[in-house]
């Protein structure tokens, strides 16, 4: 009963969500405002750079990386971001799901990341907002990342 | 014996606070650890529901995640042009689910309390237990059109009683129902929350529920928006609706300006300026609304 009445109004909700999408596809010009603001795919690189560094050096959730390939996970992230902000590159690597598979990442480790990188913006001297617009694309990829949900 | 409670709770979230996740640190255990970003538990509201300073939010109180326990606790001021207003009170956010509040609201009539025939000093007390169930949704991880939603309810009883029936209220005691929904827009680092309450209260219940005019329940309206200027500063407004059910004197919709600093995930401080208009015949309370809030 409960599921039920929930599924009725997330239903109502997607369904107004869709027909507001099908407005905004009119607006079609790709917004490069924020890829501008962060410096372009320099300062993209920097934010993945500096971002890692972090993580690596976090106690929260830097075990999890023992095993990475850091300069390779660097570059990924670097295109994910320009792609992401409508820059002028495309992300070749694993989806978000397949990539996290059997990490078991928990909605804390996601966060500690998100806190990593909002510091790694702030080292370097990127806006609150700026950040936001970055912050705002990643955040929603916690329900791919977090096997175990993330909010639902 | 205000500032005596007031410095108890401030103690209590102290060692709740520090202790707590300190301890939880010291054992590798996650139970308590505060895994959700900052800000995102809001502070607690004059109801000790997880809000605003007047307006109800959609998220769990505290910093748990889904995984996780929060709790904080809570002391509030409020100087207001003729009263004076304290609460204290503590909550519990369980797996980013459910959120259980109780609170403790003293109105101080003050010097006023002799000019309504009270007496000088009378204080209505106010005990409220809140419930609250997230239902759907995630103020960080739904970019998209989905809010956060929950739904809560908050049983209230205040005393003198007798004279609350002597104003014209049919109730020293009733419950509010509510629905909240809030929705951070991210890229544009907007809060809106909007909450939809069923009540029959008179001044959030302080004098009583029900009236010689309204006795039913009746739909009010909750609004905020924020905008959040960094991490750990936010900056907004409030207004609530009210029902005038009341014969001997009416009830003005109560708003706010206020902006409130996450000092780190154990200590949140706000400020504000509370407009709520007149109170028991008594016009213009406005004033000035501190909040401190510690916890995990
Ligand atoms: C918004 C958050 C996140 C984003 C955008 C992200 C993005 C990525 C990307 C693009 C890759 C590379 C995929 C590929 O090589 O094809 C990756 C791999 C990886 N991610 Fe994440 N990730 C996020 C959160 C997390 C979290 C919270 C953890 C763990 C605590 C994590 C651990 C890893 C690990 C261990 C790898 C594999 C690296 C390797 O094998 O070389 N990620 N992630």
């Amino acid at each position: 009963m409960f599921t039920h009445v929930m599924r009725v109004i997330r239903t109502a909700f997607l369904v107004a969500a869709t027909f507001a999408a099908a407005i905004h596809l009119h607006a079609a010009e790709p917004d490069r405002s924020a890829f501008d603001a962060f410096g372009g795919t320099d300062g993209l690189a920097r934010v993945a750079d500096r971002g890692i560094d972090r993580v690596l050096a976090d106690p929260r959730i830097k075990d999890s990386f023992a095993q990475a390939n850091i300069p390779h996970l660097k570059m990924e992230l670097a295109s994910q971001f320009c792609a992401l902000l409508n820059g002028p590159c495309a992300y070749t690597g694993k989806s978000m799901k397949e990539a996290h598979a059997g990490m078991n990442v928990r909605e804390a480790q996601f966060n500690a990341l998100a806190e990593d990188f909002q510091l790694a913006m702030d080292d370097l001297k990127i806006p609150f907002t700026t950040q936001n617009a970055l912050i705002s694309k990643l955040a929603p990829m916690a329900h791919a990342i977090n096997e175990n949900g993330a909010g639902e | 014996m205000k500032q005596y409670m007031l410095s108890c709770a401030i103690t209590l979230g102290a060692v709740l606070g520090l202790a707590v996740p300190a301890l939880a640190q010291g054992s590798s255990s996650t139970m308590f650890e505060s895994g959700r970003l900052l800000a995102t538990g809001g502070v607690t509201n004059i109801e000790g529901t997880g809000g605003g300073g007047i307006s109800t939010w959609a998220p769990i109180t505290g910093y748990g995640t889904k995984d996780a326990i929060g709790g904080n606790v809570h002391g509030t001021y409020a100087r207001l042009a003729n009263f004076s207003v304290v609460t204290t009170g503590a909550g519990i956010g369980l797996f980013d689910r459910v959120e259980l509040t109780y609170n403790r609201l003293m109105f101080d009539t003050g010097p006023t309390g002799g000019k309504l025939g009270l007496g000088r000093g009378f204080t209505f007390n106010q005990d409220v237990v809140g419930a609250k169930i997230r239902l759907f949704g995630n103020l960080v991880y739904d970019q998209g059109y989905l809010p956060e939603v929950s739904a809560g309810l908050q049983y209230k009883t205040t005393d003198h009683a007798n004279i609350l029936k002597a104003v014209g209220a049919k109730n020293h005691e009733g419950v509010d129902y509510y629905v909240a929904a809030s929705k951070l827009f991210l890229d544009s680092s907007i809060l809106v929350n909007a909450t939809l309450r069923l009540t029959k209260a008179n001044q959030i219940g302080i004098l009583g529920f029900g009236g010689d005019k309204h006795n039913d329940y009746q739909p009010q309206f909750e609004g905020s928006l924020a905008y959040l200027f960094s991490k750990d500063f936010v900056v907004g407004g409030e207004y609530r609706t009210k029902a005038s059910n009341l014969g001997f004197t009416k009830e003005d919709d109560w708003k706010t300006l206020y902006g409130a600093y996450f000092i780190n995930k154990n200590v949140s401080l706000t400020l504000a300026y509370v407009s709520l208009g007149t109170i028991a015949t008594i016009k213009n309370q406005q004033g000035v609304y501190l909040s401190a809030q510690v916890g995990f």
